[in-house]
């Protein structure tokens, strides 16, 4: 265990965040943060927090509701040198800034040449449970993943909500940070340095012989609940977290599923067209494909918008016990 | 002509399976009547098999290390000969094992006419498909959308302009190959293992293959002496059996392997009580004493066993000529059974006295050790004399420690008689 590592203490997913924010910030006088109420707020879950009183109003820019504005100014300012950090209030709101995210930010780099990189990040919270309906709830990083010229990061944990954000804001291109609203009370260790982490590395977070479950976002401790669970059972299951989307670390995942000779693919997006398609497809086109002892399963959200009231929104996408049930299903049958 | 099987032979009334292990003859040689054709192996021992009649071998079906079960194939023999197999066994038949076919598959159905709609995909009909029912295309969790309307047929296409002939003249219909549906990891075991996936009943859901279909992996018994000691040693050590040591004065002499097993078998008639066996809860006494020796081959241990040995002049010759067939893998079954007791010299490796495990079901076994000249005292002073100290193992069950210090007296007695 190296020095660093050691030096962890226990923080909020949140603050992890705010940690991160806050030493790139002395770092480096590039990085500034824009967004919607990040200011004297701190930001719509309270991610920002008092960092507008310890960095200035210069730094922490409070901005118009106006999400094509906010992301078309990092744009520039990322061209111009600067190193904007953007918050989106909710994820789905990003569909505001959709022409300067996809048609500007992701394509500036490839199409001078090399010439000009927008080293801008964008922070979102994502995903469902919180209540607040169907316009505030989405999942949308396939949308994300799907566009050349942008890398796609889903922290599952406090350290790497930390050190993926790091790892982000010293990305020389666009990066989208996906945060998930569920996990930001959450606590867990993370490191005190200042260490990025490495864009496209996925994390193996347990190791088991019967299955690979891969998750993502809030499903990576949902399905390390359902492998408790699962274990209790006889059944022994892997649980891989991607963690950056894309750049996408397929191999061990293939290495996995070699082993266990079976796959289970855990999103809390909808099922049609999601990322999880995309490791499915990864899987089978793979040497994984000769091992494979069971269909490749995926367990997503429904194709609904998310519900608003409690019970619905919480049967729109999976929970652990539906991941109990379809890993015993795959393992049993097959 | 006709084609014959050549089946494992049953060489003992325990056996049920053999080992092939080489054939003297290739498919498509000439065989006589008699001839040696191949050599397997059952326990210990291997044995030859000879051709039952004169013809062709025509096809080789079990390859050396194949363990065969008794009665069934291991070639076939094209011969003139007639009924081969009677009264070779009693029991039923084998079952018959031809050679293995694809399984008959309904043929494609005629192409029906063609139909304007085009069929989803043309796949190659097989027997799965023909069964699979039609699957509602994305299975949803809730049904929140409606179906879509059934497309209609498109009545409207003109049809191809030449007209399918219907009810043409019944050609072959050339039997597509079977596509089994498996998940890959056993397609590929299968293709690993030489499995025919048409072969195997799949069990999976949509009849699918699943790697537990396939037969389990056969792990191969070891053959030859290493198995069977690993098994009746095993078997051994469920018995309760204790040993006893004894410093014996041996006679100038030389061949104490044979002096060793004289005695024994000498002592043991003395002691019927220990020329025994536990069997059904009771001590069951045999009518004749059988010595089986343990000798060092180059394939492991073997022991021959020899009846009588004590009654024998010429028993040096006898233990001479078995040992040299053990080496050799010449012995015959009936050199291999009958013995109740083990004799083991180790004293020619420079050992000086063991313990030798029983050979179930035989109750003793005497381990000897070196025959050395000792130290001893004699009337008046100090002389020398030839000693060998041996271990008797008795299985307590059958004989106490008394019975087996009375055994080592007698053993001792007939060595200076």
């Amino acid at each position: 265990m190296t020095a660093a590592a050691e030096q962890t203490r226990t923080l909020t997913y949140a603050e992890a965040v705010r940690e991160a924010l806050a030493q790139a910030m002395t770092a480096d006088e590039r990085v500034f943060l824009l967004g919607e109420d990040v200011g004297t707020y701190g930001g719509a879950f309270g991610v920002t927090g008092d960092l507008v009183h310890r960095f200035g109003e210069e730094r922490i820019r409070d901005t118009p509701i106006s999400e094509l504005g906010i992301v078309g100014a990092a744009v520039g300012a990322a061209l111009a040198g600067m190193r904007p950090v953007v918050e989106i209030q909710f994820s789905d709101f990003t569909a505001q800034a959709m022409d300067q995210i996809v048609n500007q930010a992701a394509k500036i780099h490839f199409m001078l040449g090399g010439a000009a990189t927008v080293p801008m990040v964008l922070r979102a919270p994502t995903g469902s449970g919180t209540g607040a309906a169907a316009q505030h709830s989405q999942s949308l990083e396939a949308w994300f993943a799907h566009v050349p010229g942008l890398k796609v990061v889903m922290p599952a944990t406090p350290a790497d909500a930390k050190t993926l954000l790091l790892a982000a804001i010293d990305d020389p291109n666009p990066v989208i940070v996906l945060e998930h609203k569920l996990l930001y009370k959450q606590s867990g260790p993370v490191p005190e340095a200042a260490t990025p982490a490495r864009l496209g590395e996925a994390a193996v977070r347990r190791t088991g012989a019967d299955l690979t479950i891969v998750a993502t976002g809030v499903m990576v401790s949902r399905a390390l609940e359902a492998a408790e669970q699962l274990a209790a059972d006889g059944i022994d299951v892997s649980v891989i977290d991607p963690r950056t989307l894309k750049p996408l670390d397929a191999q061990p995942i293939v290495d996995d599923v070699i082993r266990t000779g079976r796959a289970l693919l855990v999103q809390e997006a909808p099922k049609t067209a999601g990322f999880m398609a995309e490791i499915a497809a990864t899987i089978g086109e793979s040497p994984a494909f000769g091992h494979l002892r069971a269909p490749i399963a995926r367990l997503c959200g429904l194709d609904v918008p998310i519900p608003y009231a409690p019970q619905l929104e919480r049967a729109a996408v999976p929970q652990a016990g539906d991941i109990v049930r379809a890993a015993t299903d795959l393992v049993r049958r097959w | 002509m006709q084609e014959a099987p050549l089946v494992m032979p049953k060489m003992s009334m325990t056996m049920t399976e053999g080992t092939l292990v080489t054939w003297h003859k290739s498919e498509g040689d000439e065989v006589r009547a008699g001839e040696v054709v191949c050599e397997v192996a059952t326990d210990k021992v291997d044995m030859e098999v000879e051709a039952p009649a004169d013809g062709t071998l025509a096809r080789i079906v079990a390859q050396p290390d194949d363990v065969v079960a008794v009665g069934d194939p291991i070639a076939y023999l094209a011969t003139a000969a007639e009924d081969l197999l009677a009264g070779l066994f009693d029991a039923p038949p084998p079952e018959a094992v031809p050679a293995p076919e694809p399984e008959p598959q309904p043929g494609p159905a005629a192409p029906a006419p063609v139909a304007a709609v085009p069929e989803p995909a043309p796949t190659a009909p097989t027997r799965i498909a023909a069964e699979r029912e039609p699957v509602p295309a994305a299975p949803r969790r809730v049904g929140a959308e409606p179906a879509p309307a059934a497309p209609a047929p498109v009545a409207a296409e003109p049809a191809p302009a030449a007209p399918v002939p219907v009810a043409a003249v019944p050609e072959p219909v050339p039997v597509a190959p079977v596509r089994v549906a498996a998940v890959p990891a056993a397609r590929r075991a299968a293709v690993e293992r030489g499995i025919d996936l048409a072969t195997i009943t799949p069990t999976g859901p949509a009849a699918t293959i699943r790697l537990a279909d396939l037969p389990p992996l056969e792990v191969k018994p070891r053959r030859g002496p290493r198995a069977v000691i690993a098994r009746r040693m095993s078997a051994s050590a469920q018995v309760p059996q204790f040993v006893v040591y004894r410093d014996l004065e041996v006679p100038a002499g030389g061949d104490w392997t044979t002096v060793f097993l004289r005695a024994l078998a000498g002592a043991l008639r003395r002691h019927p009580e220990l020329n025994a066996e536990w069997a059904d809860g009771d001590v069951r006494r045999h009518d004749h004493v059988g010595v089986a020796l343990a000798v060092d081959t180059g394939r492991g241990l073997l022991a021959p066993v020899l009846r009588d040995p004590d009654l024998d002049d010429g028993l040096a010759d006898r233990v001479r000529d078995l040992v040299r067939r053990a080496r050799a893998g010449k012995l015959t079954l009936a050199e291999m059974s009958g013995g109740t007791t083990t004799l083991s010299n180790l004293g020619g490796f420079g050992v000086d006295a063991f313990h030798a495990l029983l050979s179930p079901p035989q109750a003793t076994a005497l381990a000897v050790g070196r025959v050395q000249e000792k130290v001893v005292p004699v009337p008046g002073g100090i002389g020398l004399s030839l000693r060998c100290t041996v271990g008797l193992t008795v299985d307590h069950r059958v004989g106490d420690g008394a019975d087996a210090a009375r055994l080592l007296a007698s053993v001792q007695e007939l060595l200076t008689l």
